[in-house]
């Protein structure tokens, strides 16, 4: 038969294969650990996918490997679907099963897309198994505000906190592009929106905001970002007379595009001018919108935490060690992804006692949770920080960039401008 | 801004918008008008035409904005270029993944039209990487109103506009001349009305497909450099978007028939540019599909599709 | 039915399979679940693409619709109308492919318009309508001038989806924590929709559908409601996606709306042909080939290549990354799947065309022996005669007319069809003798005139509607559903007698057997009576020419017509096929007192067989009375050598 010669050979080479991958044998008195990923690791996400998985890895190899006698080991998941190339729940909810599944799992990172994260919240809730996002920045995710009903209290199911992030969230970024627009003298600001999880949500927290201070905003419009022309809206808002058109969204739904045809249809500074979210603090935004268009939009774009060359102590080391093992610039979450791990690894040290005499798997990985949302005084990238009751950091430093002329390949740069609280 | 400048500009924005869409819908409809297939690589091929316009550029050694002379050598040939190189990829297409299956089943081609398109996007993807390509402004950008007449109004009519309809109407006219007046565009009606009797009446059937798929080709190709040098921008998926807008265009004029292509991308160009000033961005899509359902249930066979008789 | 080992080795390997999952700690499970659902979407999609053949772009539509009718009934939390009612998800599931159901009606009604790929293209626009508006639903506000009715209002929980829906409930079984019971109850909704799927596929539903599929107008002709077919297509195969989506919503907890994409819809599409449309085995195949494909196969090989390229020391091997070329891979193997098997994986190899069905020329057929009167089936007697109604003329047309533009087909033509005769109907070239035709069967609407047949008008009655009142025709080219079986030609035949409905032919109550069984017994006697017996199974378009012909004649007396109208039937045959063919209306008229109306061009038998006969040229009678009296009309023969006579036989008319 034909099928069986197909499948005997199949498992030869999956045995030669499979051969090859156990090779690397380290000395683990106390056994192994296992931290899963998942993000997207394909298509257009993949420098992104790259620079947290960089991330996890820089944080593990700064302690060789190994915490209190434990073996650390990455399994690195994808949870985009091959069906449509982009996230997908289903197979974010494979992955977490998997991990949970999984008798060495202890820790679950992830995920990018926050609309991924309330897929597999709940189920390592229920596993009792900690979840850190490097790049979740959803407020619902957390807490009451910006959220929808019943959020966050939907993602724990046991009633208990297991998901943890090292970022500020969106509802304190929104609130203070806001601010700052007002502080910058916007007299009637046009809000867009890409009409995803992120954009959509840190726009409505803008709007919020704006009209709550006093700042008069004409509309919060959702965009169709698949489309290359975006003229007809840009007209509209030129129609409208507004100063300052704030678009949520991020790179990958074409910010590009809204930049460069502003300059087009005459949207420019001084009589309009643009702002945007961190999801735009990227070179390939420059790039792809002309520095031209960039400059004469005056934009600015708002960033949660601190600029990496502006971050002092342990944050300027990280920045400098990724760049080293690299050879690269890190991408936007990248470092939040060593911190993350970081966490992890500084909770497991000291929860190492109670994980080595725990009686089953759901015991190691409660402890952990427990250390981990136990965190206090952290040594982090922007500061020393603490967790508060919902996982969520208490800092909220926001720093404020402008697009200006450089000397680079592109010709401009996004700059530092000023500290946002 | 008033009411009537609004207006104005939006139609501007709609007929330029619309002048895209026609050009890659002529090259859809041509290829079902003569082998009745969906082709969705044809977006795909568009999608390429743009990369391809700018490699020749690049090749050429233009980074900058064109000047003078320039505009009537450089643009010019790589117009040329660009049409020849995804001419010739588009007749490889059809050899290798649809002329082998002209008497099988009209659900297999499409498949394969799919998988192809798949390949193509790939092909773009690992070529010219995730994030959106900035193609550089080759062609001068300027207030024709302001510049050349010396109007001060707040209407924007920009030399890039006049472009857009300057490079799609001479070829729309080209491909009428074509169609109508050649032995080869003859032939191309005769085989798509009726295969058979072209064939029988000595017509040879396999060279006119590949002639189709060839204009099919530099049609995409001319569309993907019109806009590469109108929006500025080039994405590996972007394909699959205008392909779908275009197969609407083609389809709402009634598939199969040229000036039908024509009507319909500019019909769709105008009313998405209203809607998104009139209505509201967000609803757009919907507000074409419907309008476009709502045609054929009164038009069954589109705003200019002839109503094939049924043979009994 | 063959016996073999196949399906219960397959049952015990389907049942044992998590089992043997759990114990080698390979965690496949929620990854086969889930590909296990796209199967079932698949053949929901398998109903309207492979069995009725609409080309349907936007199936993803009714994915959504079921996803979010189970997610906004049974979400505890969503701030919609229905804020805080969770229901069932035993109840939701069925009101979910209610719903979906009713969208498949929706989307289906422009069929009674828009056909073939214009029909498409309206898929593929509800396809992007839904999700749109599923997305803008989740923020409405309705402004009129200052006042604010309805002020960010959240129907559908917007780009934030549902979350969390509510699981299913059973006492005792882990839904919670555990992928297997999601495993049986998703390998339990799909063996019963396969049951159903089956089923239906073998009833008279079933049968119409292909029928569609085949020859939309031929169908129409032969009794078949397209319209009510084709919707009830389109609502069955978006029943089986509502339940698809909602078990989808309730095993993910959370939807959103960009999982429903225009992507879906192609990889449903892509998942029905790769496998084989029409074919439920094929389809599942192809549902599991691409589901696994990316997840195992390309991670696999990424690892094999790699680790080959470390072995034999080559760099680029070692560092490649397939996962990068995935769609490559994953198109390239669609392209070659059909290149070296168009019809897919699993469906019916089809033997090429038999050569002469493409010229006139007929292949010698093998002897046909005459047909006998005692061949004659029982059941069509005692119909035929038990029918006999009163009145003289059971056809009668009163000045008919027909344009097309400027050209006049007809011209106030009058005729009439005693009740039993045979009625000739000739002319030249163009005369407007099909569109006659046409217009007493319904394919063409009347200008003006009246139409009587038994008794009752037929203007505006669609062509299947005057097949169920008793006319049945035959078409100058053949017509036949070409990969139909021979005996399931005729079935069709019978569709307009037979009364299975949809519960009907899938619960299959005796009722349901015995009609089925007795009209497989009818029309076994009819293709005996016609000389076609012993070829139940072979493929309709594999017949030679001359049989093509006999079949659609049984297929038409299927119908239990009391008036045949015959186009050209000796069309192509030889001297030997044409009389026997003429004697088979000889004796259809004597035994069964069959009216028949023939269009024939072979003088002879025209002359020979016909009572009256009637001539038109130009679209105007002309003449008409007994054979004798039109070979001696002056204007017959004025018309026939004056223009076209000698042309004629060379020919054939429109």
């Amino acid at each position: 038969m034909r099928v069986s010669r197909i499948i005997t050979v199949a498992i030869v080479l999956f045995a030669f294969a499979a051969a090859g991958g156990n090779a690397a044998a380290q000395q683990c008195p106390k056994g192994k650990l296992r931290l899963y990923t998942s993000w997207p690791m394909q298509g257009a996400m993949l420098p992104e996918g790259t620079g947290m998985k960089n991330g996890v890895d820089l944080a593990v190899s700064e302690v060789n490997g190994t915490v209190a006698g434990y073996c650390l080991e990455v399994v690195n998941l994808d949870d985009a679907s091959p069906q449509t190339g982009k996230w997908d729940g289903a197979v974010e909810a494979e992955n977490a099963n998997k991990a949970i599944g999984d008798p060495l799992a202890i820790v679950y990172i992830g995920t990018y897309n926050s609309g991924a994260a309330k897929v597999s919240i709940p189920i390592t809730n229920r596993a009792h198994m900690a979840q850190m996002t490097p790049a979740n920045t959803y407020p619902g995710l957390t807490k009451k505000r910006g959220a929808a009903p019943g959020e966050p209290e939907i993602y724990r199911p046991g009633g208990y906190v297991n998901y943890f992030r090292p970022i500020p969230a969106d509802d304190i970024q929104g609130a203070v592009g806001a601010k700052w627009a007002k502080r910058m003298g916007a007299k009637k600001v046009y809000v867009l929106n890409d009409q995803e999880l992120y954009g959509k949500g840190i726009a409505d927290v803008f709007e919020a905001t704006a009209k709550k201070i006093g700042l008069p905003v004409v509309a919060n419009e959702g965009i169709d970002w698949k489309q290359p022309d975006q003229k007809p809206v840009l007209t509209k808002i030129r129609a409208s007379g507004a100063d300052l058109v704030y678009l949520g969204g991020v790179i990958e739904t074409g910010a590009q595009v809204i930049i460069r045809q502003m300059k087009e249809v005459g949207l420019t500074a001084p009589r309009t001018r643009f702002m945007g979210p961190d999801g735009l603090l990227e070179e390939e935004l420059l790039k792809g919108a002309t520095c031209d268009a960039a400059l004469a939009t005056d934009m600015r774009v708002t960033f949660a935490g601190l600029p990496f060359e502006k971050m002092r102590g342990v944050g300027a080391k990280t920045y400098e060690n990724y760049k080293a093992k690299f050879g690269k610039e890190p991408t936007s979450y990248a470092l939040y992804a060593a911190e993350g791990t970081r966490v992890i690894i500084d909770a497991i040290k000291r929860s190492a006692p109670v994980i080595e005499k725990a009686k089953d798997v759901t015991d190691k990985r409660e402890a952990l949770r427990k250390a981990i949302a136990a965190t206090k005084n952290f040594e982090g990238i922007n500061g020393k920080w603490s967790f508060d009751e919902n996982g969520d950091v208490d800092y909220d430093t926001m720093s404020g960039f402008k697009a200006v002329k450089a000397d680079t390949p592109i010709g401009c740069k996004f700059q530092f401008e000023t500290i946002l609280e | 801004m008033t009411g009537w400048e609004v207006l104005i500009q939006q139609s501007i924005n709609g007929l330029t918008r619309g002048a895209v869409f026609a050009l890659i819908a002529l090259g859809y409809t041509m290829v079902y008008g003569i082998i009745e297939l969906i082709n969705f690589a044809h977006g795909d091929v568009f999608m390429l035409g743009l990369f391809i316009s700018l490699a020749w550029f690049t090749l050429l050694g233009v980074t900058g904005t064109l000047t003078g002379w320039q505009l009537l050598t450089v643009l010019p040939l790589v117009f040329v270029l660009t049409m020849l190189t995804t001419a010739t990829l588009n007749v490889a297409i059809d050899r290798v993944a649809y002329r082998p299956l002209r008497r099988s089943t009209r659900l297999a081609p499409l498949i394969t039209a799919i998988g192809v398109s798949f390949m193509l996007e790939n092909v773009a993807l690992l070529w010219k990487g995730p994030a959106p390509i900035a193609y550089p402004d080759v062609f001068p950008s300027f207030d024709i109103l302001r510049e050349w007449f010396g109007v001060d109004s707040a209407i924007f009519l920009t030399s890039k506009d006049l472009l857009v309809v300057a490079a799609t109407l001479p070829l729309m006219v080209a491909l009428h001349y074509f169609v109508t007046r050649t032995r080869w565009g003859k032939a191309m009606r005769a085989t798509a009305q009726d295969r058979e009797t072209a064939q029988a009446m000595g017509i040879n059937v396999e060279r006119t497909i590949l002639i189709t798929f060839f204009v099919g080709g530099a049609l995409a190709g001319a569309a993907g450099l019109i806009q590469g040098m109108y929006y500025n921008i080039g994405q590996w998926w972007m394909g699959y978007q205008a392909g779908l807008r275009a197969f609407t265009a083609a389809v709402l004029g009634g598939i199969g028939s040229m000036s039908g292509a024509a009507l319909g991308g500019l019909v769709i160009g105008f009313l998405s540019a209203w809607s998104d000033q009139y209505i509201s961005a967000r609803w757009t899509n919907a507000i074409v599909f419907s309008i476009l359902i709502v045609v054929l249930v009164f038009r069954p066979h589109g705003l200019l599709g002839e109503r094939t008789a049924d043979k009994a | 039915m063959r016996e073999s080992l196949g399906p219960p080795a397959l049952v015990v390997a389907l049942l044992v399979y998590p089992f043997v999952d759990r114990a080698l700690g390979l965690q496949t499970v929620h990854a086969v679940s889930d590909g296990m659902i796209y199967v079932l979407l698949a053949l929901g999609l398998n109903i309207v693409v492979g069995y009725a053949g609409l080309l349907d772009l936007g199936y993803a539509a009714f994915f959504a619709i079921g996803a979010y009718a189970m997610g906004l009934l049974n979400s505890p939390v969503l701030g919609s109308p229905l804020y805080g009612h969770a229901w069932s998800f035993w109840l939701c599931i069925w009101l979910a492919a209610a719903v979906s159901a009713l969208l498949g009606l929706v989307i289906g009604a422009p069929t009674l318009r828009v056909r073939g790929d214009y029909l498409a293209i309206i898929t593929l626009g509800f396809g992007e309508i839904i999700p749109v508006a599923i997305r803008n639903l989740g923020d409405v506000t309705i402004e009129i001038g200052t006042w604010r009715p309805i002020e960010r209002l959240n129907l559908t929980g917007g780009e934030n989806g549902v979350n969390p829906v509510g699981r299913p409930v059973l006492p005792g079984v882990p839904f919670e924590t555990d992928p297997v019971p999601w495993y049986f109850l998703i390998l339990v909704v799909g063996a019963l929709s396969l049951w159903a799927m089956s089923r239906l596929r073998d009833s008279r539903l079933g049968r119409a559908w292909m029928a569609i599929r085949e020859d939309e107008t031929a169908a129409d002709c032969t009794g078949v409601n397209p319209v009510s077919t084709k919707l009830l297509a389109f609502a069955l195969g978006a029943s089986f996606s509502g339940f698809a989506g909602s078990i989808y919503a309730a095993k993910l907890q959370a939807i959103t709306p960009g999982a429903f994409e225009f992507q879906v819809s192609i990889m449903l599409l892509c998942m029905v042909v790769l496998g084989g449309a029409g074919s439920l085995k094929g389809v599942i195949l192809g549902g599991m080939l691409i589901t696994v494909f990316d997840r195992i196969v390309l991670s696999q090989s990424t690892f094999l290549v790699r680790s080959i390229g470390r072995t034999v020391g080559v760099p680029a091997l070692a560092a490649i990354d397939l996962t990068l070329w995935r769609w490559f891979f994953f198109g390239l193997g669609l392209v070659l799947v059909m290149l070296l098997r168009p019809q897919g994986l699993a469906g019916r190899r089809v033997q090429p065309v038999a050569a002469d069905a493409e010229g006139d020329q007929p292949l010698a057929p093998e002897p046909s022996s005459l047909p006998r009167v005692e061949a004659i089936p029982m059941w069509l007697r005692e119909r035929m005669t038990r029918a006999a109604a009163q009145e003289e003329a059971i056809l009668d047309v009163r000045g008919v007319s027909k344009a097309f533009g400027g050209v006049v087909a007809l011209n106030a033509v009058d005729l009439v069809v005693p009740r039993g005769a045979i009625i000739g109907l000739i002319g030249p070239n163009g005369a407007g003798k099909t569109t006659f035709f046409n217009v007493v069967t319904g394919l063409a609407r009347t200008d003006g005139g009246r139409i009587t047949f038994a008794g009752g008008s037929l203007i505006g009655l669609r062509p299947n509607a005057i097949v169920a009142r008793g006319i049945a025709r035959t078409f100058q080219s053949i017509r036949l559903f070409p990969y139909m079986s021979v005996l399931d030609n005729v079935l069709v035949g019978e569709h307009c007698r037979l009364a299975a409905t949809v519960a009907g032919a899938v619960l299959r109550p005796p009722a349901v057997i015995a009609e089925e069984r007795r009209a497989r017994e009818r029309a076994r006697g009819l293709l005996a009576f016609v000389g076609l017996s012993g070829k139940d199974d072979d493929l309709a378009r594999n017949l030679p020419y001359g049989d093509q012909r006999r079949l659609e004649i049984a297929r038409a007396l299927a119908t239990e017509p009391r008036l045949l109208l015959l186009d050209e039937p000796t069309a192509g045959m030889n001297p030997r096929e044409t009389e026997t063919l003429t004697d088979l209306i000889g004796l259809l008229r004597r035994e069964l007192t069959l009216s028949i109306l023939l269009i024939e061009h072979d003088m002879e038998v025209v002359m020979g067989i016909s009572d009256r006969i009637t001539v038109l040229d130009y679209g105007t009678r002309i003449a008409e009375g007994t054979p004798a009296e039109i070979q001696r009309h002056p204007r017959v023969i004025e018309a026939y050598l004056g223009t076209g006579y000698e042309r004629e036989p060379a020919v054939p008319s429109p």
